[in-house]
């Protein structure tokens, strides 16, 4: 091609889109859609209760059912996790609290042979842990339940779980939610355990009015404090 | 793909450019060094001066303290690396893959993370595995303290470890126990490592007795294991061999049989002991430790009669001289001392201060804590102990062959000896002569402080013969016919005894031998034997000690043996056919031994972890016998005078697998993972070393020698090489093979502790690594440090000091003029961070040693990695608390200030300001936080950090073995948490500390978790009621490094109480911020320098 020839052609063609121009508009088409549904695919993915292992129920070695000890029979929490106002770990019972009972309830049921079994020969019965934050984050019991958090505002209605699953998303926002303002899941000291507290019926005061009331008595931290990092990682 | 290349030796070769001819070298280096030393007029030997021509530089410019023998030369190579921004990364880079193999990586690590990242649920399934049935009173997730004790030569010391759900996992001092004083070494603490060390051995092992064709000496580098079948045993099938064997022993009333044990106080053992000897009479029992203190027995045995132990008591000590004993650092009490030492320090404020002076061939710890010191070679300390003793009246003779520049120093001790009178102490360490230990004694006699700052009990370790004469009989007798049975309990004699006591425990036909060797590993003694018995490690077994001074203490098990190992006690009462449990053992002696010991006392001691008044009686000796006329030998030995010592990292070598020590920078010399000759710049120059030349070392009158390469070091004296004992094991496993250089064959049994040796250079160099210069507190390169550290004759920034005659003065003389270039802020800070608590930390430069028993503390509380040779040498070492110690002045006899370093949590951080994820941002009490997670590995922090304290994790250094350096791009995607750390070494792991990954910046916390842990336990307590205030009270919290410090140099607390330690400290006088004048407001302060001396 010589040198008038090109100049024609581009003279030519100065005004005109380029033929891959013809592909440009259905192009961005496709782009926009597919950004479109990837972003909130990507964010329902990220953002989901399954994700964030909300409902997550693994099966136990022994179908252990909260519903009957702590709904229907009304035990309290602390009778088995005896260590929740003490240490950062309400503790799983050892094998020997089942036993105070089960030695002559359903004493020969097959669905606690493990625990027969466990007892018998002194090996630990090996429970899948529902509540399993990460490693990096410390959460201490005892600090919420002498601050009166209720069991209930974490773990949910345990006591109508036949196998417990995980009721909230356990998720650093989610935990900041109370931390920024605590006085939203406070209650009495002595009714942390109780599964159907309701502030309304039992103090004729609003959970929030109550709430900042026990904030005060229990010289809950500044906020400041309570979003500390320090407070959770370590 | 190796990480580091050998001839980079940047931080410590100045020359290095031109080792290719080593021996034409004399460094530019060296030699201004040299002149320096001239020019001060203060050089060791005379005929010095002579070697060094004119034409002087200047030595009035440089920096006022100085870290390195480069840093005080302004070497170029140091210049180039303080003004990289990144010291470490040139190396690095070096190492790193090409572009093509780096792209093939990411490529293939691509891939597999999509591999990887299918699975359901984000993060491993984890059980709970609860007891069958719970412990009264143990509540999971809760930690435990046990008293205990562990001995080391044959001297208890009293523990405090902490136990998390039955896993031991941090070990403190007993604050109970008179001689630890709530302080622990950096051995003792170390020693939770070892616990869980995976090349522990697991199985007992018989070898064949087939006849190896090698030679036993010991220390050979070729190890006989490899020609001989081993094969596992269970202690059933030892007992099934052990049983008739020693009937048949005791049927001959032991003839044949000899035990070859370690010196202990244990009184379990020695009550087995004497019944075993009446059930055995014809057994021969040895005894040997290869640091032992035996001349110091020999010269109480000549002054007095009998083996005497000394109780110093320093806090009523005004003028202490120590002759070559290393009280604060090595001595065996050596925590109670440095307590009682500081004691004396801290009377600083109200005008009095002791005084230390030393006379020591090498810079120990207490000689780097001295006000007045003086480098002698060993011999010359011998004569300088009988000029002082001269001066004092107490010999008709003194010597004249003391140098004019050591009568200054000597003459000056003498004149506040005699002015002390009875709070005057000498002392003298364990290599000098039993002569001189004998004059001291008479020393200390004149000066009245026998029974004032000295008081003897009986030595229960004094046998009749030494242990080197005791090794020496048993060698003798190995090479005969006499023995066939031979059991050693502890110890590694193979490797550690001395050239010319080798044991023969060759097993041939004609001389049968079965020997039985119980070791906490598979050492070079055990593969010379028939039978290995594993042994417990103290944390698992019982047992008992006495303390110093006698103080009884229990040790008791923190956990069962992990590998089904017996105590020493415990293989004795198998041996004699008794019951084997440790708890009835102990039990019965103690009831032997406190008649009339209730339960509820057993119960006490248990619990304390001493029983209360159970010293040895105090001896009230005679007048001490010495010879008035005595005359030291004239020397004029041309050779180069050695002196062995016990290396602060690995002991006489028991230590050598322990990651956490061979990482620690040792205190004085800053080494890692080596040990070298260590050489004063004088005889370096005179002989053309520079550091890392190796050298070759013979013995007068032998045949052995070894290499070893030369570290120069300021402060060392002229003629004297000091050459640490305890490395080059070949195999005492994974960690400690092949480890800097084994120097067990120069010692001989006449000599141990000094032995004459001729050098000679051999042109090869070996890479030390020391971290002396790591981390120099410099933000603009030279321009800033010299400012920093202060001209000659200036103030620094760094360190505050002052002489006490001008303390008592003026108080602020300490900090010279550099209150000076105070900065009013412009505007104050918007937060005080100071609710509820304003945490603080002080740290007292007059009573730190650089000990760094608080380095090994930080590292085992907070899960401190270990990174091994190849990083340290980039820069790279992880531990949060480092020690920088500075010299001043004259090279040849300089001033040690330690340092030690940890973030300071400034108010007004840098590190917060320029991070651009916000990964480190204060809490609400002044911590300056670091969130791993949110970290992106910017290292921006580090660069703008202006006391260098925060470490970045390069590699995955939890997962990756520091022998073998970390390969940058493998090991992706990270399977750390299931697959690369063996169990066995979580079980170490601190569970209240996040383990950091690769990638993720980290620094000191202050310990927050201890912090957080007392702050829910005060509120736990005040919201039942159980206590008045919900805030934490003065006391209830120590960091780790605080609680270790054998001097109390940390205090740590919060400032919002003006009645707490650290608020006391900020008011005194002598308190100081770093680098005063940025407007950084640390919450670390310090305390200045005070030295007792007059000029």
């Amino acid at each position: 091609m010589t040198e008038s020839d090109e100049s024609e052609t581009l003279d030519n063609e100065r005004f005109q889109f380029p033929r891959w121009a013809n592909y440009l508009f259905p192009a961005l088409l496709v782009a926009a859609i597919g950004v479109l549904t990837y972003l909130p695919l990507l964010g329902t993915l990220a953002l989901s209760p399954k994700t964030r292992a909300v409902g997550y129920r693994p099966i136990q070695p022994i179908p252990f059912s909260h519903a009957i000890h702590a709904g229907k029979l009304q035990m309290d929490c602390r009778y088995c996790h005896t260590t929740v106002e003490q240490a950062a770990f309400a503790a799983i019972p050892p094998t020997q609290t089942c036993l105070n009972c089960h030695a002559s309830i359903k004493s020969e049921s097959p669905l606690l042979q493990p625990m027969r079994t466990s007892f018998e020969k002194g090996t630990p019965l090996s429970w899948i842990k529902v509540h399993d934050l990460p490693d990096f984050v410390y959460f201490n019991h005892s600090a919420h339940v002498n601050k009166g958090v209720a069991c209930v505002t974490c773990h949910g209605q345990i006591n109508e779980m036949e196998e417990v699953r995980q009721d909230q998303p356990l998720s650093m926002a989610w935990c900041l939610e109370c931390h920024r303002s605590p006085e939203t899941s406070l209650r009495p000291r002595d009714q942390v355990t109780n599964m159907s507290w309701d502030a309304l019926a039992a103090t004729g005061k609003s959970s929030s009015e109550l709430g900042r009331e026990l904030s005060e008595e229990y010289h809950i931290q500044s906020q400041a404090f309570m979003t500390s990092c320090s407070t959770c990682h370590r | 793909m190796s990480p580091i290349e050998p001839t980079q030796n940047r931080a410590l070769s100045p020359d290095g450019a031109k080792q290719g001819t080593p021996t034409e070298v004399l460094s530019d280096v060296a030699t201004e060094m040299a002149r320096d030393v001239v020019r001060e007029g203060q050089a060791g030997k005379p005929d010095v001066r002579k070697e060094i021509e004119a034409g002087k530089p200047n030595v009035q410019s440089g920096p006022q303290y100085w870290r390195s023998v480069e840093h005080l030369a302004q070497s170029p190579e140091l210049e180039q690396y303080l003004e990289s921004e990144f010291p470490s990364f040139a190396q690095a880079a070096a190492t790193a893959p090409d572009r093509r193999q780096f792209l093939r990586l990411i490529g293939a690590s691509l891939a597999l993370a999509g591999v990887t990242s299918a699975g359901c649920r984000r993060w491993p399934v984890e059980e709970v595995r609860p007891h069958t049935s719970r412990p009264e009173g143990f509540t999971p997730g809760v930690a435990e303290y046990y008293a205990t004790a562990m001995e080391m030569d044959g001297v208890g010391i009293g523990l405090l470890v902490k136990s998390y759900d039955g896993r031991p996992i941090k070990i403190e001092g007993n604050p109970e126990h008179p001689f630890s004083v709530g302080a622990a070494s950096a051995f003792a603490q170390a020693s939770v490592l070892e616990l869980y060390d995976p090349d522990r051995s697991r199985h007992l092992l018989e070898r064949s007795s087939r006849p190896v064709s090698t030679s036993m000496v010991p220390n050979t580098a070729k190890s006989p294991s490899l020609e001989r079948e081993k094969h596992k045993r269970t202690w059933d099938d030892f007992q099934a061999f052990a049983n008739p064997h020693f009937q048949s022993l005791r049927a001959r009333q032991g003839e044949g049989l000899a035990l070859l044990v370690q010196p202990t106080s244990s009184p379990t053992w020695q009550r087995l002991q004497a019944e075993m000897k009446t059930a055995l009479p014809k057994a021969r029992w040895f005894q040997f430790h290869p640091l032992n203190r035996e001349q110091e027995y020999a010269g109480s045995r000549a002054a007095y009669g009998i083996g005497l132990r000394p109780l110093y008591d320093l806090t009523h000590a005004k003028t202490i001289v120590s002759f070559d004993a290393d009280l604060l650092g090595s001595h065996p009490a050596h925590l109670k001392l440095a307590r009682d030492w500081s004691v004396g320090r801290r009377t600083a404020d109200a005008g009095e201060m002791n005084r230390l002076i030393v006379i020591e061939p090498h810079l120990s710890i207490t000689g780097s804590a001295a006000d007045v010191r003086l480098p002698l070679a060993p011999s010359d300390v011998e004569l300088s102990v009988v000029y002082v003793a001269h001066r004092l009246g107490i010999l008709a003779n003194g010597s004249d062959q003391i140098d004019e520049s050591w009568r200054i120093v000597l003459d000056g001790a003498v004149q506040d000896l005699v002015r002390a009178g009875a709070q005057g102490l000498v002392a003298a360490g364990p290599a000098q002569s039993s002569t001189t230990h004998q004059l001291v004694q008479a020393i200390n006699e004149r000066l009245g402080c026998v029974g004032r700052c000295v008081s003897y009990t009986e030595e229960p370790l004094a046998e009749a013969n030494g242990s080197m004469a005791q090794i020496q009989e048993l060698s003798e007798l190995l090479q005969g016919n006499v023995l066939h049975t031979l059991v050693i309990v502890g110890g590694n004699p193979l490797y550690d005894a001395p050239a010319d006591a080798p044991l023969n425990l060759e097993s041939t036909q004609s001389r049968p031998l079965t020997s039985i060797h119980l070791s906490l590993y598979d050492n070079e003694t055990s593969q010379a034997c028939t039978w290995h018995l594993p042994a417990a490690h103290f944390l698992e077994s019982w047992g008992d000690v006495r303390a110093w001074d006698g103080t009884y203490s229990v040790q008791q098990p923190l956990i069962l043996p992990l590998f089904d190992g017996k105590s020493p006690s415990e293989l004795l009462a198998l041996l004699s056919s008794q019951s084997t449990a440790g708890l009835g053992l102990v039990r019965a002696t103690y009831n032997q031994l406190f008649v009339g010991a209730t339960q509820r006392d057993w119960d006490l001691t248990l619990h304390d972890g001493v029983h209360k008044k159970s010293q040895y009686p105090i001896v009230h000796p005679p007048t001490a016998r010495f010879d008035a006329l005595y005359v030291p030998p004239a020397s004029d030995d041309p050779n180069w005078e050695i002196q062995f010592i016990a290396d602060l990292k690995t002991y006489d070598g028991r230590f050598a697998n322990n990651a956490w020590l061979q990482e620690l920078p040792e205190p004085l010399t800053k080494l890692t993972w080596d040990n070298a000759a260590l050489i004063s710049q004088t005889d370096a120059d005179r002989n053309r070393l520079t550091t890392g030349d190796v050298v070759r070392l013979t013995p007068r009158g032998a045949e052995a020698s070894v290499d070893v390469p030369v570290y120069v070091m300021p402060g060392q004296a002229s003629g004297c090489i000091t050459l640490p004992l305890g490395y080059g094991r070949t195999q005492a496993g994974h960690i400690g093979n092949a480890v800097g250089t084994n120097v067990y064959p120069l010692r001989t049994t006449a000599s141990p502790y000094v032995v004459a040796c001729q050098l000679e250079k051999t042109g090869q160099k070996h890479e030390l690594v020391s971290t002396q210069v790591h981390h120099l507190l410099d933000a603009v390169a030279n321009a800033a440090l010299v400012t920093r550290l202060g001209q000659r004759g200036q103030p620094g920034l760094i360190v505050h000091e002052a002489l006490l005659s001008d303390y008592q003065h003026d108080p602020q003389a300490v900090h010279g003029d550099t209150h000076a270039v105070h900065a009013a802020p412009l505007f104050n800070l918007p937060n005080q961070f100071d609710k509820p608590h304003k945490w603080g930390m002080s740290i007292d430069l007059n009573a730190c040693i650089g000990c760094s028993g608080c380095v090994i503390a930080c590292q085992a509380e907070n899960n401190i990695p270990v990174v091994g040779k190849a990083n340290v040498a980039v820069n790279r070492e992880m531990h949060w608390l480092r020690i920088d110690r500075y010299f001043k002045g004259d090279i040849a006899q300089p001033d040690v200030v330690h340092v030690p370093m940890a973030c300071a949590q400034c108010e007004n951080a840098p590190c917060e300001q320029v991070c651009p994820v916000a990964a480190t941002v204060h809490d609400a009490e002044g911590l300056n936080t670091m969130v791993y997670n949110r970290c992106i590995g910017t290292r921006y922090c580090a660069n703008n950090c202006p006391y260098k304290v925060r470490r970045f994790n390069y590699f995955d250094y939890q997962a990756s073995d520091p022998r073998t350096p970390a390969k940058p791009w493998l090991g992706i995607p990270d399977e750390q948490p299931t697959t690369d750390i063996s169990p066995l070494k979580k079980m170490v792991h601190n569970p209240e500390v996040t383990v950091r990954m690769r990638g993720v910046m980290e620094k000191c916390t202050y310990c927050v978790q201890r912090i957080v842990e007392a702050r829910i336990q005060a509120k736990n307590a005040h919201a039942q009621g159980l206590r008045e205030s919900e805030l934490i009270a003065e006391g209830e919290v120590k960091t780790a490094c605080q609680a270790t410090c054998p001097t109390q140099a940390i205090v740590f607390g919060d400032l919002n109480d003006p009645n707490s330690a650290v608020s006391q400290a900020r008011n005194n006088a002598r308190s100081y911020a770093m680098l005063d004048g940025q407007n950084l407001a640390p919450r670390t302060t310090y305390l200045g320098k005070i030295r007792n001396r007059d000029t």
